[in-house]
């Protein structure tokens, strides 16, 4: 009787150290852990946590600081899972940590195979967690199953072929009983995708083209066999809608790039939103921010699903600051455009017609001598998330103000190398721009407060009940602002330059802030 | 796609050196001349090579092995052409109205680097700074009226200054 007494305790105390398919979908009543890469499926970055404020918030002092052995840039968001911190060291290893002291528990090591082909660093955002799983994605394009306990790899799958440009540096994300996972290439004329994978064997249950190939919808928004490299990589960890048991999330550019020549169309579903079933990866919705993309303008933001009156009548919602410029609002179960409104300087469009097109300027596209507009190839926002706040029900985000010298140049496609169609001039040397961390009100799309930065930021932002934000600069300060006002409450200089998103968790009962500076995880509480 | 990571300064390095590779032109006067010149006319009281000289301007005691023969001409003859964040020039006055100038050697949202004209290090805050301006315009005077031979020199003594060992 005692020892069945006992062995019913081990068993449920197990359980309870289980991260549960249900545990993830209610996530915002456990604010103690940041059990997805947003913190909760509607993509807010935002906690319930107000333990840290805007009386206290000034008192913050660092807390534990996990230096990596890297020389690799560092865009993890870390998870934390009752007590343990799961962070990614770039290239594609993991680390568990003491969420209290940071020391580690252990490290898991990839093996990764000399020549990777990355555009933009051997770079990975984060990983996920199930039950006793965690999941990780690699630049050699593998989805890796590790033991959460102790590291040790479940399974290793071969999800795409990274001699042909494919590669992993997303977040993946559990969805019920799949792993969703996208892909990366862009830059490498891949086909891109998003999959979904079973969590006990790496089997793949699903795969939705984001290029749609001949008998596919959405094939002829293509022409001859431009679609067998067209691009579309998802790069960035989408949310779900569970009521819908709807997966949203953003396609990244077309390739190449640069020169749209070789694939007339609007080349769907690029620089679009897209919704899909969780169960069967079939499309139930889609809306093309940017038809027949030349300016590298990728959907790879994070989208915030909210529920909000929208003239009269409560709807369900996406918000949408895109990297073209402007903030879109759409509704949530048809994808219907309802509103778009530059945040951000932008000199290519006139504005976006009834339907959320954009009514092009003249002479915008790129040229063999260079066109000059705003927003730049880095866009007026791009991969940091933003943040959706219930309290002051205002939409936050990392800008730039900044543009580039589009050029187009002729590029074959030949597997695995850059596949772009030239080189833009990312920064004018004698005027870089400058960034911001703004507020919008998600009602008219009307900014509400700014925060300005000398340089252009990389880092995403966090709110929390507190109504504090935190958000970081590529000069390396991670900062606090009142999330009402925009005024600056607390600011430290971590010494390297931060393009991560922060996360907060509590251990022992206490607020704890972490976000990835240099190439190190700084926590922060309050002393 | 999501970004490429330099400072300005390090990109200006970088440019400059695939400048450099680029443009193998050997230099065609005599370096020995230029070392004479360097010190004569008055190159040395801003430029340091090997520990002698002055800090008004870059430390030249490896210039040779990353600039090219024409960058190290035009930077004689047409010194504004092109001016690197860490030589640009700061005017601004203190709280106490005391002016302060110097080159702009780091700068962020709230705070500012100086190497201050009178040579001490200073980090600013920038709210307690008043009419704070940043002039990317070059301190070191054109030397294109020099004769054609001077020149010449100077950049084959520029050109040899190099790191011993080679080309890494
Ligand atoms: C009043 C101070 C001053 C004097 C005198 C001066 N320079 Fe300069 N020099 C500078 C400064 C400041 C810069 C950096 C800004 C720029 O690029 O013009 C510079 C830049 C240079 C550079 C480019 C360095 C690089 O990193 O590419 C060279 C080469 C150079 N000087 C050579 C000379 C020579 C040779 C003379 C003498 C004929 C000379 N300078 C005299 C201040 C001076």
């Amino acid at each position: 009787m005692l020892r069945c007494f006992v062995l019913l305790m081990a068993a449920a105390a197990a359980l309870l150290a289980q991260v549960t398919s249900d545990r993830l979908l209610r996530a915002d009543r456990e604010p103690a852990n940041w059990m997805t890469y947003s913190g909760g499926y509607n993509g807010w970055r935002y906690s319930t946590l107000d333990q840290i404020n805007r009386g206290n918030a000034p008192q913050l002092k660092v807390k534990w600081v996990h230096q990596m052995p890297t020389t690799h840039m560092v865009e993890t968001s870390p998870i934390v899972v009752d007590g343990i911190m799961y962070v990614t060291e770039p290239p594609s290893n993991v680390v568990a940590l003491d969420a209290e002291t940071g020391r580690q528990f252990w490290r898991y090591r990839c093996e990764l195979p000399g020549r990777i082909n990355v555009c933009c660093g051997q770079v990975n955002r984060g990983v996920a967690v199930l039950g006793n799983r965690v999941f990780v994605g690699t630049v050699d394009a593998h989805l890796v199953a590790l033991d959460a306990k102790t590291g040790a790899v479940l399974w290793d799958v071969e999800v795409a072929n990274y001699a042909h440009g494919y590669s992993v540096t997303v977040a993946p994300l559990v969805v019920k009983d799949k792993i969703i996972l996208g892909i990366a290439g862009g830059e490498y004329g891949i086909r891109g995708w998003l999959d979904a994978y079973e969590p006990a064997t790496g089997k793949r249950i699903w795969r939705f083209n984001t290029v749609p190939g001949p008998g596919e919808a959405g094939h002829d928004t293509w022409k001859g066999d431009a679609w067998k490299q067209g691009g579309g990589s998802t790069w960035v960890t989408g949310s779900y809608d569970a009521a819908q048991n709807l997966i949203i999330w953003g396609v990244g550019n077309p390739s190449p790039d640069w020169n749209g020549d070789v694939r007339p169309g609007d080349n769907l579903y690029k620089d679009s939103a897209i919704a899909l079933d969780a169960d069967t990866g079939k499309l139930k919705w889609h809306f093309q921010f940017v038809p027949h993309d030349v300016h590298d303008w990728d959907a790879v933001q994070v989208p915030v699903l909210v529920e909000a009156p929208w003239q009269g009548r409560e709807r369900k919602l996406v918000y949408w600051a895109h990297r073209n410029g402007f903030f879109y609002v759409l509704d949530r179960e048809t994808g219907k455009f309802l509103l778009g409104k530059p945040f951000a300087t932008q000199t290519w469009a006139k504005g976006l017609d009834a339907n959320g097109r954009p009514i092009r300027l003249p002479n915008i596209d790129p040229t063999p001598e260079g066109v000059t507009i705003f927003p730049g190839v880095q866009g007026a926002t791009n991969w940091y998330s933003p943040s959706y706040n219930p309290l002051t029900k205002l939409l936050y985000l990392s800008t730039w103000e900044n543009r580039s010298i589009y050029r187009k140049g002729d590029q074959e496609h030949t597997p695995g190398n850059r596949y772009i169609g030239s080189v833009p001039l990312i920064d004018l040397p004698d005027d870089p721009g400058h960034g911001a961390i703004r507020a919008l009100n998600p009602a008219t799309g009307e900014r509400v407060w700014e925060y300005k930065l000398h340089t252009k930021p990389w880092a995403g932002v966090l709110t929390t009940a507190g109504k504090v934000l935190f958000g970081g600069s590529d000069e390396g300060t991670y900062f606090a602002v009142d999330a009402e006002t925009g005024k600056e409450l607390w600011r430290q200089y971590c010494g390297g330059i931060i393009r991560a998103n922060g996360v907060t968790y509590q251990s022992k009962g206490k607020q704890v802030v972490a976000i990835a500076a240099g190439n190190s995880i700084f926590t922060f509480a309050l002393p | 796609m999501p970004g490429l990571f330099y400072s300005p300064d390090r990109v200006w390095q970088v440019v400059a050196y695939l400048r450099s590779l680029a443009q193998r032109e050997t230099p065609k006067g005599d370096a020995a001349h230029g070392a004479a010149l360097f010190a004569s006319r008055g190159c040395a009281g801003c430029h340091r090579v090997a520990g002698q000289g002055g800090r008004s301007g870059p430390d030249l005691t490896q210039i040779g092995s990353s600039r090219s023969v024409r960058h190290l001409r035009e930077a004689m003859t047409n010194p504004d052409a092109d001016v690197r964040q860490r030589y640009w020039v700061v005017t601004a006055r203190g709280e106490d109205g005391r002016p302060v100038n110097g080159f702009l050697m780091n700068e962020d949202t709230y705070t500012v680097q100086l190497f201050d004209d009178v040579g001490n290090l200073r980090s600013l805050s920038k709210p307690g700074l008043r009419d704070y301006a940043v002039a990317k315009k070059s301190k070191m005077p054109s030397f294109a009226k020099l004769p054609a031979a001077e020149l010449d020199n100077l950049v084959a003594y520029l050109g040899s200054l190099r790191r011993p060992g080679g080309v890494r």
